[in-house]
C-alpha cells in the first residue's frame, strides 16, 4: 500500500509534466478510439444497409456512385430511366420483387426518397430485419409521406404534419437563400397569383407537353427550391435503424410527379392547380433506380446480362455486395493510412513520456538513494519506475475514452446527418483492449531506457549521492 | 546468539574501472549495545566504508559479517534484504521524500523489509515520534517539506529505527544543524536506542560530539586509504 503511495505520490508530486504527458497521449488515444470506431461503424452500416438486395438497376454510370446514391443518400444522383424499362425489367422472370426509386429532392436537408409502398415491405436492413412504423402507415394518398425516425426527431415532426419538399438536393440553410430568390420569381409570374389558379386551363397542354422534359433526377441541379403550393402530410413513421433509412423523406412516385408538375428542372413554367394534378395521371415518366430481389440468387449473373442486353436504355444492374466490398477496399487503404499517422503520434506522445521520466531522473536520484537506504534492489527501483508508466498509460486510455465519446457527442449529429453513421461510442469494444493493452505494453517498452538508468545509477550511487 | 552486529576481517576494495581509489580494513567489530563515532576529514572513506557495510558496494578481497551472514558472499538482492531487515540508516540531509507524508516517511523504513512490517504500527510509530520530541497529532499527516531541517532529521531517526533494526548507521546527521539542535539531536537519537539490541555507527567530520559514545575512533584508525 505504502509502495502505490510512494508511486502515485511522487507522480502527483510532478503533476504537470505528467498531465501534460497524460493529456499528449490521451489525445493520441482517443484518435485511435475515434478512427476505430468510424471505420467500424462506417462498415457495419455499410453493410447492414442493404440486406436482401441482390441488384441495383440504374441508369449505367459507376458502380460506386449508383451504390452510394441510391443506398446511402450520398452524392448527386446518376441519370434516370423511363418508366418504360421499369416495367420491361421487372417482367423478367428471374425477379422475386422490384421496388422503384426516384431521388433529386429533399426537405430541409434530408433526401426524398420517391417509392412505392413496397419499399418498407420488401427492402431489409441488418441482414434481414424489416422497417417497422413506430407510428402511422405508409402512403394511402398521393400527398402522403412517411419520414425516417432521424429526419421525425430532428425536425420535431409527427402524424398529420404539414411539410414542403424542396426541388433539388439543397441544405437547409441553402434553401433559405433560394426562397428569397422564389419570391422574386413569384412576382414576375404575378399574373398566376395564387386565386387565379383554377383558371390556368389554357396553360394544361403545355404542362402536359413539358413533362417530358421533367427530368428532377438531373445531374445539374444544385439548387433548391420550395415546391410550396405542394403541401405533404405525414402519414408515418419509421423505427430507428440505424442505417442511412432513418434519415429519408419518403413520398409516393405519384407524389413526386405531382410535386413536378409544372416544372421544368429548376424553373416553374406555371402553375397548375392542385384539382388538375390529381386529375391528371401520376404516372412517374423516370425514375433513379430499382431495388431488385431474385427468387434465386445463384441467378444473378444472368440477370446481370440481361440488363446489359436490354436495347432501349443503357442501363446497369450493380451488385451491392460486390460494390460495397470494392468500395471497402478503396476506404481500408485510407482508414490505414490514417491509422498509421494516430500510431505515429502515439509512438511520439511516448517519446514524450520518455523524455519526462529520462529530465526527471537526475532530481529523483536522491529519491531513489532514500529508498535504497531503506532495503530497495535496483530492480525494485525499476518496478517502481514501470508501475509508474502503466498508471500514465492506464490514466491516458481512461481520458483518451472520455475524449472519445466528447468528440462523438458533439459530432454525433452532423455524421448521422450529413453520412448516416451512427456511432455508439459508450460500448467497449474487443480492439477498444486490444488497444489498451497495447499502449501499456508500449508504455513499459519505451520504459526500459529509462529503467536501465535508473539501473545503473542506483547501482553507481548506493547510498550516497553528491546532490 | 553473539553480541556480535557487524565483524569486518582483512577487507580490501577498490574503485571500478577508472578511479584510483582502494580501501583495506583489517578489523572491524560492532556489538551490541555499541556506539562507534567514526570522524575524520571528507575523502578520507566514510562513505565508502557505510557503502560497504549496507552492502551497496562490493569488495574485492575479506569478508563482512552482518548478523552472521558474511555478505561478500551473497548476491545483491540478498544484500539489500539484508540492509532492509537489519539497517537503519540517516543520512546527512535531504533524508525524506518530500511529497510524503510524516507517517509515510517513516513506515517507508519498512516498506522493504516483511521483518520490520510485522513489527511497525501506528502505535509504534506514535512511540517513536514520542521519544524524538515529535508532535504526533500535528505532524503526523504534514508533507515532509513542511517540517523544520530539524524535524526532518528526527523523522529521518523514526524511519531507520522503524522495526527495530539491530545496526543504526548515521551518516553525518547533524551537519546541518545548528549547535543546540546537534546535541538535542543526539540527546534524542540515544535515548530512542534500545541499548540492549541495537549497535549505533556514526561518522562525522569532527569529533565535538563525542562525549556520549562509548567508542570513537578516527577513520584513519579502521581504514588504510590507498590513492595510487
Amino acid at each position: 500500500m505504502i509502495k502505490f503511495n510512494l508511486v502515485f505520490q511522487s507522480l502527483l508530486n510532478r503533476w504537470l509534466s505528467c498531465f501534460l504527458i497524460i493529456l499528449t497521449l490521451a489525445f493520441s488515444i482517443s484518435l485511435f478510439f475515434t478512427v476505430s470506431r468510424v471505420q467500424e461503424t462506417v462498415k457495419s452500416s455499410f453493410q447492414n444497409t442493404v440486406s436482401g438486395v441482390d441488384s441495383l438497376v440504374a441508369a449505367r454510370g459507376g458502380n460506386l456512385q449508383i451504390l452510394l446514391n441510391s443506398v446511402f443518400l450520398i452524392g448527386e444522383p446518376s441519370g434516370t430511366i423511363k418508366w418504360q424499362t421499369y416495367k420491361d425489367i421487372t417482367n423478367n422472370n428471374k425477379i422475386k420483387w422490384a421496388v422503384p426509386i426516384s431521388l433529386g429532392d429533399s426537405h430541409k436537408g434530408y433526401r426524398v426518397i420517391g417509392t412505392s409502398n413496397d419499399y418498407f415491405k420488401e427492402i431489409k436492413y441488418s441482414s434481414g430485419k424489416n422497417i417497422e412504423f413506430q407510428t402511422g402507415n405508409s402512403f394511402s394518398d398521393v400527398f402522403d409521406v412517411v419520414l425516417g425516425s432521424v429526419v421525425a426527431n430532428k425536425l420535431n415532426y409527427s402524424i398529420g404534419s404539414s411539410i414542403v419538399v424542396t426541388h433539388g438536393l439543397s441544405d437547409a440553410g441553402e434553401t433559405h437563400t433560394f426562397q428569397s430568390e422564389k419570391h422574386e420569381e413569384h412576382e414576375e409570374h404575378d399574373d398566376h397569383g395564387d386565386d387565379d389558379d383554377h383558371a390556368d386551363h389554357d396553360d394544361h397542354a403545355k404542362h402536359e407537353e413539358h413533362e417530358e422534359h421533367d427530368d428532377h433526377g438531373d445531374d445539374d441541379d444544385h439548387a433548391g427550391h420550395d415546391h410550396d403550393d405542394m403541401g405533404f402530410k405525414v402519414s408515418g413513421i419509421l423505427k430507428p435503424t440505424g442505417t442511412p433509412i432513418d434519415n429519408g423523406v419518403y413520398i409516393s412516385l405519384a407524389g413526386i410527379e405531382a410535386m413536378h408538375t409544372g416544372w421544368i428542372g429548376n424553373q416553374k413554367v406555371l402553375d397548375v392547380s392542385l384539382e388538375d394534378i390529381l386529375e391528371s395521371e401520376l404516372q412517374p415518366k423516370t425514375i433513379s433506380a430499382i431495388f431488385i430481389s431474385l427468387k434465386n440468387r445463384t441467378q444473378i449473373f444472368q440477370f446481370q446480362r440481361d440488363v446489359l442486353n436490354y436495347k432501349n436504355e443503357a442501363i446497369s444492374s450493380v451488385m451491392p455486395g460486390v460494390t460495397l466490398s470494392r468500395l471497402w477496399m478503396l476506404t481500408g487503404n485510407v482508414d490505414k493510412a490514417f491509422k498509421f499517422i494516430t500510431f505515429l503520434i502515439i509512438i511520439i506522445a511516448l517519446l514524450g513520456m520518455i523524455a519526462m521520466t529520462i529530465a526527471g531522473l537526475n532530481s529523483r536520484r536522491r529519491e531513489m538513494a532514500i529508498l535504497r537506504s531503506v532495503g530497495a534492489s535496483p530492480s525494485n527501483i525499476v518496478s517502481l519506475l514501470l508501475v509508474e508508466s502503466i498508471i500514465i498509460a492506464l490514466v491516458s486510455c481512461a481520458v483518451g475514452y472520455i475524449i472519445m465519446i466528447i468528440i462523438f457527442s458533439l459530432g454525433k449529429d452532423y455524421l448521422q446527418n450529413n453520412y448516416g453513421i451512427f456511432i455508439d461510442s459508450f460500448s467497449i469494444k474487443n480492439y477498444d483492449l486490444q488497444i489498451i493493452i497495447a499502449i501499456v505494453c508500449a508504455a513499459l517498452i519505451a520504459t526500459i531506457i529509462p529503467a536501465i538508468q535508473v539501473y545503473k545509477n542506483t547501482i553507481r550511487d548506493g547510498l550516497s549521492v553528491k546532490s | 546468539m553473539s553480541k556480535e552486529l557487524i565483524s569486518i576481517n582483512g577487507l580490501e576494495y577498490s574503485a571500478p574501472q577508472n578511479i584510483n581509489f582502494g580501501l583495506k580494513i583489517n578489523k572491524f567489530v560492532l556489538n551490541k549495545s555499541d556506539s562507534i563515532l567514526i570522524y575524520g576529514e571528507s575523502g578520507a572513506g566514510k562513505s565508502t566504508f557505510l557503502n560497504l557495510l549496507s552492502g551497496t558496494l562490493n569488495s574485492k578481497k575479506g569478508n563482512i559479517n552482518i548478523l552472521g551472514t558474511d555478505i561478500t558472499k551473497t548476491s545483491s538482492s540478498q544484500k539489500d534484504m539484508i540492509r532492509g531487515d537489519h539497517f537503519g540508516i540517516v543520512f546527512q540531509t535531504f533524508n525524506l521524500l518530500p511529497y510524503l507524508t510524516v507517517k509515510n516517511n517513516i513506515l517507508l523504513g519498512s516498506a522493504y523489509s516483511r521483518r520490520k512490517t510485522i513489527k511497525s504500527n501506528n502505535e509504534e510509530v506514535k512511540v517513536l515520534m514520542d521519544k524524538l520530541a515529535l508532535n504526533y497529532d500535528d505532524l503526523i499527516d504534514r508533507k515532509a517539506y513542511e517540517l523544520s531541517i530539524g524535524q526532518q532529521q528526527r523523522v529521518a531517526v523514526a524511519r531507520a529505527l522503524i522495526g527495530k533494526p539491530e545496526i543504526i548507521l548515521a551518516d553525518e546527521p547533524t551537519s546541518a544543524l545548528d549547535k543546540n539542535n546537534q546535541k538535542e539531536f543526539i540527546n534524542l537519537l540515544f535515548k530512542s536506542l534500545d541499548d540492549n539490541e541495537q549497535g549505533l555507527i556514526m561518522v562525522s567530520h569532527e569529533h565535538k560530539l563525542s562525549d556520549r559514545f562509548n567508542i570513537v575512533k578516527n577513520i584513519n584508525e579502521i581504514c588504510e586509504i590507498n590513492n595510487d
